[in-house]
């Protein structure tokens, strides 16, 4: 269970969260939809452990441990998972071999022994079948000469391979013609059971017909305005932000 | 200004008590030795205000006593430094050919391969048309010193549509023992028409010892030819290592060099390239990866002087703690030379705040139909890519290793002798910083 109270993060001194309240447990599935600039990528970054986000009040309970003490590899090693709204290209390394460092990483800090290049591919074969990703993405260098497309569905996959306990989706749909975005749904609706916690952020409401949440938040200037069911993102889409923004100018 | 001469006087005596050991040479060699000695004595040691030698500071060579050393046994000679490595081997300790160590093995007929000394003796009309041929020992100090003081090196002859396949290995062995010594390879390789060879030009000491060692190759490569050939500089890195590679090629020519600089407290490799016949591919490739203090300036020129001809060069470097690099290469297009594809091109790692780089790729064109570029980058860890990484599980150093590992693969993996190629590898991680 991932439990966030009041939490207030700010870049460059300036305060983005500003008391975000969210409490996610095993099973669930949670989007954040809001306007631009609201702060859910901002959100997603300060749960990943991005260096520059300064958590200056609140708390985040993962498991019974503060997350926010954690290095980035340790909230890695304890089930967290960031899709990345901008994917890095890293020339010069193949995503097998970025992907079996990842894993054996991972295993290392759970105590267990590495796995071998066998057993590697085998799993990672059977974990891309999984979630309809073309295996030929495991021979080339990590994201490079990537399409948006295949960036995003390289996330997936990788989530697939890594197997997180809570996947935070940030803006993953976002760029992704209709195919792409079926593919990227299909592998994330793949990975859905009980014990996963998953994180949607996104700008757009479409997704949300592909993901069906539990549960919708609407963020308007680093606030929680507004929570409900899947219909509240049908509702944004009929009406906007526009009248969300204002009540929050007012209040 | 007294320091430059006494240091010049230091070398100039080292000529003088090398004298016994040109006795046996023939006339048209001791003259050739005493004109560059001569030169020499007039140009002295490169000042700081040389403009080829601004960023790089050789106080520490001025400073130094280096004399001769008598000693051709070295502890590192027993192997041949590369793991697996099926070569015909020649092994030189302290600038002296150790035929005991070495294993030159069957060569194709016709191959002569050779130290220096013994190919004076033997086949003494070719090296007196090769030899300073390429090195223009009249306008570099340290050229003059070589051609003066010229030592052991290798004399490879490959003739005309001969292949050697197994690669050559040349391993020079500085351990000087108690006082720092100098010594001056000097190489000649000649490749006639359509031949074909690999070699390793090899330089270890060991760790904590002073010495000076100035190598200089002349290469000649005939039409047609292909040379791959390879610099792996593993110096102590309390050495300094002032070297030269001089390069003609005859039209359609392939020439892929690779220089590996890891070690020496002080490196300079000097390239000097004329290209001139049609349709060369000339590619010089460059790793040099650095730490402590450790500085290392690579100053290249390229002539095209024939039409079509293709030189890329890329080179890289990795800098940590307050080690310091310098780039200067200039391709020089003459006006004959249409059609040229000339690239250079040079990228920085900077892994901290005080390391530092000074990279000066330069083009000169005289011909109006080429394709010429240049680029320059220097930069740091890119932070996003540190984070993704750790974001999927990776360590900190592990995260920063294979960064830094991405970013040199790209030469190493142009190595095409898997021995030189798992030893460069070998040398990089080794020097990946750990914490």
């Amino acid at each position: 269970m991932i439990e966030i109270k009041n939490l207030h993060a700010s870049v460059e001194e300036k305060e983005i969260l500003r008391g975000i309240n969210l409490t996610i447990k095993p099973g669930e599935v949670h989007a954040i939809m809001g306007p631009n600039g609201s702060g859910k990528s901002t959100l997603a970054s300060v749960i990943a452990g991005r260096e520059d986000f300064e958590v200056t009040d609140g708390s985040i309970n993962y498991f019974g441990e503060d997350l926010t003490e954690m290095e980035p590899d340790e909230r890695a090693h304890a089930g967290v998972f960031l899709a990345f709204q901008y994917p890095v290209e890293i020339p010069g390394v193949s995503n097998t071999y970025f992907l079996r460092q990842a894993v054996n990483a991972m295993r290392e800090a759970r105590g267990e022994d590495e796995l071998d290049a066998k057993s590697f591919l085998d799993m990672v074969k059977k974990r891309a079948a999984e979630v309809h990703m073309n295996p030929d993405l495991l021979k080339r260098q990590v994201n490079f000469g990537f399409s948006g497309g295949e960036k995003k569905k390289n996330e997936i996959f990788q989530m697939a391979v890594l197997d997180p306990k809570l996947a935070v989706l940030d803006e993953t749909d976002s760029g992704l013609d209709i195919d792409a975005l079926k593919v990227v749904a299909d592998g994330v609706n793949a990975l859905r059971n009980e014990n996963r916690m998953i994180l949607v952020i996104t700008h757009y409401q479409r997704l949300l017909e592909y993901i069906v949440p539990d549960f919708v938040h609407v963020l308007v200037d680093g606030r929680i305005v507004k929570s409900g069911g899947k219909e509240l993102a049908l509702e944004l889409e009929k009406e906007g932000y526009a009248e969300l923004e204002a009540q929050t100018a007012n209040a | 200004m007294s320091q430059l001469m006494e240091a010049k006087d230091t070398f100039l005596s080292l000529f003088d008590e090398a004298s016994s050991d040109r006795s046996g040479e023939p006339g048209w060699l001791r003259q050739l030795r005493q004109n560059a000695m001569d030169r020499f004595g007039e140009m002295g040691l490169p000042k700081a205000t040389d403009e080829a030698w601004r960023e790089t500071s050789i106080k520490p060579i001025v400073e130094g006593t280096f004399g001769r050393s008598s000693s051709s046994e070295s502890a590192l000679a027993s192997d041949y430094y590369y793991k697996g490595f099926d070569a015909h081997q020649l092994v030189f300790v302290n600038g002296r050919f150790n035929a005991e160590r070495s294993n030159i093995g069957d060569l194709p007929a016709g191959v002569k391969l050779t130290n220096f000394a013994d190919a004076v003796t033997k086949y003494g009309e070719m090296v007196q048309d090769y030899l300073g041929r390429l090195c223009d020992w009249k306008e570099r100090s340290f050229a003059a010193l070589n051609t003066a003081l010229a030592g052991d090196g290798y004399f490879l002859h490959v003739p005309k549509n001969t292949v050697v396949d197994r690669p050559i290995n040349v391993l020079w062995i500085s351990e000087p023992g108690d006082q720092a010594a100098a010594s001056f390879a000097r190489n000649i390789l000649i490749v006639e028409e359509s031949a074909d060879v690999k070699l390793v030009e090899t330089h270890i000491g060991p760790q904590g010892t002073t010495y000076l060692t100035c190598p200089v190759t002349e290469n000649f490569v005939s039409a047609n030819a292909n040379v791959d050939h390879y610099v792996v500089q593993d110096d102590s890195t309390k050495a300094f290592h002032i070297g030269e590679q001089c390069l003609e090629q005859g039209r359609d020519s392939r020439f892929r060099s690779h220089t590996f600089t890891f070690g020496a407290s002080i490196t300079r490799n000097g390239v000097f390239g004329y290209l001139r016949g049609e349709n060369i591919d000339s590619i010089l490739n460059g790793l040099y990866v650095l730490r402590g203090k450790q500085h290392c300036a690579t100053f290249m020129q390229m002539e095209h002087i024939a039409p079509h001809c293709d030189s890329h060069e890329l080179y890289k470097g990795v800098l940590d703690e307050e080690s310091s690099g310098v780039f200067r290469g200039r391709i020089f297009v003459h006006q004959t030379a249409q059609k040229t594809d000339a690239k250079q091109t040079n990228q920085n790692l900077l892994l901290t705040d005080k390391a530092q780089v000074m990279s000066k790729p330069q083009l000169e064109i005289y011909a109006d139909d080429v394709k010429c570029t240049h680029g320059a980058t220097t930069g740091q860890l890119d932070r996003e890519a540190l984070f993704y990484l750790r974001s999927r599980g990776l360590r900190k150093n592990e995260a920063r290793a294979l960064l830094i590992h991405a970013f040199a693969s790209d030469l190493t993996e142009r190595v095409q002798i898997d021995a030189i190629r798992d030893k460069v590898e070998e040398l990089l991680w080794e020097r990946l910083p750990r914490s």
